[in-house]
């Protein structure tokens, strides 16, 4: 609360500064040296930066810049998403068919503010997101992008800050089942283990949704 | 000793530039979040449902001017500021083009990651909207446009190239900072680096390229190397700010290290074409300018 406070009143500032000096120096040679308003928007940038910088807290557009600050242990547990069919098969989602959320953002998504919610909003939520991927399903097999805005840009578009392979990338590579449900899945495994060609993934259930439901 | 200081600071940010430096940026710049904002769908953010937008406070809310339900809006202000970087990128009335530019983006560039997190830095409007931001203050004299006559080097060309050096280093120093403070020097181990190449090969989630990542995670040395001259790097960088010589080497170095990073780790770095502020424009057109004028005599 108090450093997205600080972080809105930094941005304030710096934009009312700057907005005021483009208005005095406008059409003016600047012989007279630099004025206190840049002096002090300066001050106020590095401020900004410095303290997100130090503090290691969020003041966007400043920002902490933590990238990867951790040290990776050799056994590592990942989190995925996949859907699953009606004969509850489990297959993996082409990061596309996700957007507009990154899949990154989704699996953030998942491990914190989903589990706050109360089981009629996650049911909600999960038959949502399953709707939007099986509609990318569809259209990835009708031999269109799997994301239902594709960017312009085609393959020259900017991926988010992580590469994600294209996995329906032809009608025959997509699956020709519908997704019905969601499972959120843990993967463990030694990443040195698999590197030397001894690994095993062992991979267990979170949550499917909706739950599969054995016929009677 | 502080009047030694002060003059120390003035001439350090009102050296004077050139308006060709500022012109080239304002370019990137627009250039840059131009080409994030058509690559990623941040509007349909918007539209999700109000289970997504449950863990965004009513202060982020307010903070970035961001509700749910509003797609139809956030497609139009998303197109409004993709003509706005485009006139900017053309020198169209370039200083309000780029503080509106600006202000736009930092409305839109949080819808990203916003369901858990309105900081999203490193998903590449974070240094254009800084850039743009100086863009729309300094002078909007266009030293790019085609027979634009030549002015005289002043402070107000030189300030805001210098400020996003800075704001371009302190990625690297607090990625540095951050890494010192999570872990210590053990991250720079090479069983540290060796984990994190293999995660970022392993795993089915990012492994698009894995044949460098894999290749220097199985020699010690190499992997020992690379965290080494990352801290080396992240800390070093700082020299780039107080030296003119080592600015393109910097600019250099920092661009075949996210090439390093995007084919050893499947990470991506969209602002890298910001880097190129460090190149010294006007010296680089004068040496064109001589070859052109030497090979034309020959």
């Amino acid at each position: 609360m108090i450093g997205e406070l600080v972080a809105l009143t930094g941005w304030i500032v710096l934009v009312a500064t700057g907005a005021w000096i483009a208005l005095r120096e406008r059409g003016t040679s600047g012989t007279g040296g630099p004025s206190a308003a840049v002096r002090r928007f300066i001050a106020v940038a590095l401020a900004m930066s410095l303290l997100a910088g130090f503090s290691q807290r969020e003041l966007w557009p400043f920002a902490t810049w933590a990238l990867m600050p951790a040290r990776s242990p050799a056994d590592v547990r990942i989190r995925a998403l996949v859907c699953v069919d009606s004969a509850d098969r489990p297959f993996a989602v082409d990061h596309r068919a996700w957007a507009p959320l990154t899949e990154e953002e989704l699996l953030s998504w998942t491990r914190g503010p989903f589990t706050r919610l109360e089981a009629a909003a996650q049911r909600t939520a999960i038959v949502s997101l399953t709707e939007r991927v099986e509609a990318g399903r569809v259209r990835a097999r009708g031999g269109l992008s799997p994301a239902a805005h594709a960017s312009p840009l085609g393959r020259f578009a900017a991926s988010s800050h992580l590469l994600h392979p294209l996995r329906w990338t032809t009608p025959e590579r997509t699956p020709a089942t519908p997704c019905v449900a969601l499972r959120l899945v843990e993967r463990r495994w030694n990443v040195d283990s698999a590197a030397a060609g001894r690994g095993v993934v062992i991979e267990s259930t979170l949550w499917q949704l909706p739950p599969h439901e054995e016929e009677p | 000793m502080t009047g030694s200081l002060r003059a120390r600071w003035e001439a350090y940010w009102f050296e004077p530039g050139h308006a060709l430096q500022l012109a080239v940026v304002r370019v990137l710049a627009a250039g840059t979040a131009l080409w994030v904002l058509v690559s990623r769908d941040r509007a349909g953010v918007s539209g999700l449902g109000s289970e997504f937008w449950s863990g965004v406070s009513a202060i982020t809310r307010w903070r970035f001017l961001l509700f749910p339900g509003h797609e139809t809006l956030e497609r139009a202000l998303t197109l409004l500021a993709a003509v706005l970087l485009v006139a900017t990128l053309l020198g169209i009335r370039p200083r309000v083009t780029a503080l509106a530019s600006a202000l736009l983006l930092y409305h839109l560039a949080p819808l990203e990651s916003i369901v858990w997190t309105p900081a999203p830095y490193g998903r590449g409007l974070t240094l254009p909207t800084l850039a743009l931001l100086l863009c729309g203050i300094a002078p909007s004299a266009d030293a790019l446009a085609p027979g634009a006559r030549t002015t005289a080097p002043s402070w107000r060309y030189g300030w805001p190239v210098r400020l996003l050096q800075v704001w371009l280093v302190s990625v690297y120093f607090f990625s540095g900072v951050a890494k010192l403070r999570a872990s210590g020097l053990a991250w720079a181990s090479g069983e540290n680096l060796t984990h994190w190449l293999r995660l970022a090969t392993q795993n089915e989630l990012v492994n698009v390229h894995v044949a460098v990542g894999g290749w220097i995670a199985d020699q010690p040395l190499a992997a020992s190397g690379a965290g080494a001259l990352t801290l080396a790097f992240e800390f070093g960088c700082v020299v780039a700010l107080f030296s003119r010589r080592a600015r393109p080497w910097f600019a250099l170095v920092a661009i075949g290290f996210h090439v390093g990073i995007y084919l050893a780790m499947n990470i991506t770095f969209n602002s890298w074409p910001l880097l190129l502020a460090f190149v010294d424009w006007p010296a680089a057109r004068d040496r064109w300018r001589g070859w052109r004028g030497g090979a034309v005599l020959a």
